[in-house]
């Protein structure tokens, strides 16, 4: 039941975001695409690095065994 | 000429803001990684943080050296990156764990960072009107996130402070470890990520030639 609950909590979140991701598309004045905050961000390189570099250790941690 | 001086200001605050945060972010990541006992994570955000510091510094001090200094885009486009992608990854899915793979995987991610140090073209900050709509959503997307980490520390630490351990109480990696186990699954996954990371590098690039002349 617990374990049950955990996983539910961690598909909440792509659910949320599938929320976000289509919301522009019915209220383009109130909301902008991620595609657009993505721009934004990668105008400022430590912001860009920083998800540079969570990318790459994403591999590097599932790839070497945790 | 005053309104294009105050968006200047405005653009100025929000760049050095969201420098602020990332480093921060850096930073209690690279201490959370050293505290769950993995140096090399820890060592690798650290660094980051404090290279961009450092750059950030040197930037400030000598201006006109190091200034806003801005890369036209990187022409690699076409299939060839999903070509090199395949091969890349069914060649990590092949390596077996230990120095050579370690080895590699850093020297891939010195290549990311390199590559994404790249300063892109600047683009025009979003009209007024349109910036309560890039605040809200930026906002909601952060909650997002922040939910995401929240949920993950918290199933993080209550594996390892219960009793009952990581089968009632999974973290991310917990649950998603199994698929890099398989050789079948261990490959699929690694080309899923290695395409991924190209998606985030070329994302820039996409942008950068759309709003090029």
């Amino acid at each position: 039941m617990t374990r049950d609950i955990a996983i539910t909590g961690y598909l909440l979140a792509p659910v949320l975001g599938l929320v976000l991701f289509l919301l522009p598309r019915r209220w383009p004045d109130s909301w902008v695409p991620l595609s657009e905050i993505a721009g934004m961000l990668w105008e400022n390189r430590a912001a860009r690095l920083t998800l540079v570099l969570f990318c790459w250790w994403v591999g590097w941690h599932f790839l070497m065994g945790g | 000429m005053a309104q294009e001086s105050r968006d200047e200001s405005v653009g100025a605050a929000l760049q050095s803001r969201r420098t602020a945060g990332s480093l921060v972010i850096l930073v209690l990541s690279g201490g959370f990684h050293l505290g769950r006992g993995a140096p090399i994570d820890g060592a690798a955000y650290l660094a980051l943080a404090a290279a961009i510091l450092f750059s950030e510094r040197r930037g400030r001090k000598e201006p006109e050296r190091v200034g806003p200094r801005r890369s036209p885009a990187v022409t690699a486009t076409g299939p060839w990156i999903w070509v090199a992608v395949v091969f890349l990854g069914t060649a990590l899915a092949m390596v077996p764990m230990g120095n050579w793979l370690a080895i590699v995987l850093l020297a891939l991610g010195a290549v990311m960072v390199l590559l994404g140090w790249r300063q892109p073209e600047h683009r025009p900050s979003p009209e007024h009107a349109h910036r309560k709509a890039v605040r809200r959503t930026s906002l909601a997307w952060s909650l997002v996130v922040l939910y995401l980490c929240a949920w993950e520390l918290g199933m993080f630490f209550s594996d390892h402070y219960h009793p009952q351990g990581a089968s009632t109480y999974p973290s991310l990696t917990d649950l998603v470890e199994p698929a890099f186990q398989q050789p079948f699954t261990r490959w699929l996954a690694t080309l899923i990520w290695l395409g991924a990371c190209a998606l985030v590098l070329r994302a820039r690039r996409g942008k950068e030639t759309a709003d090029g002349p």
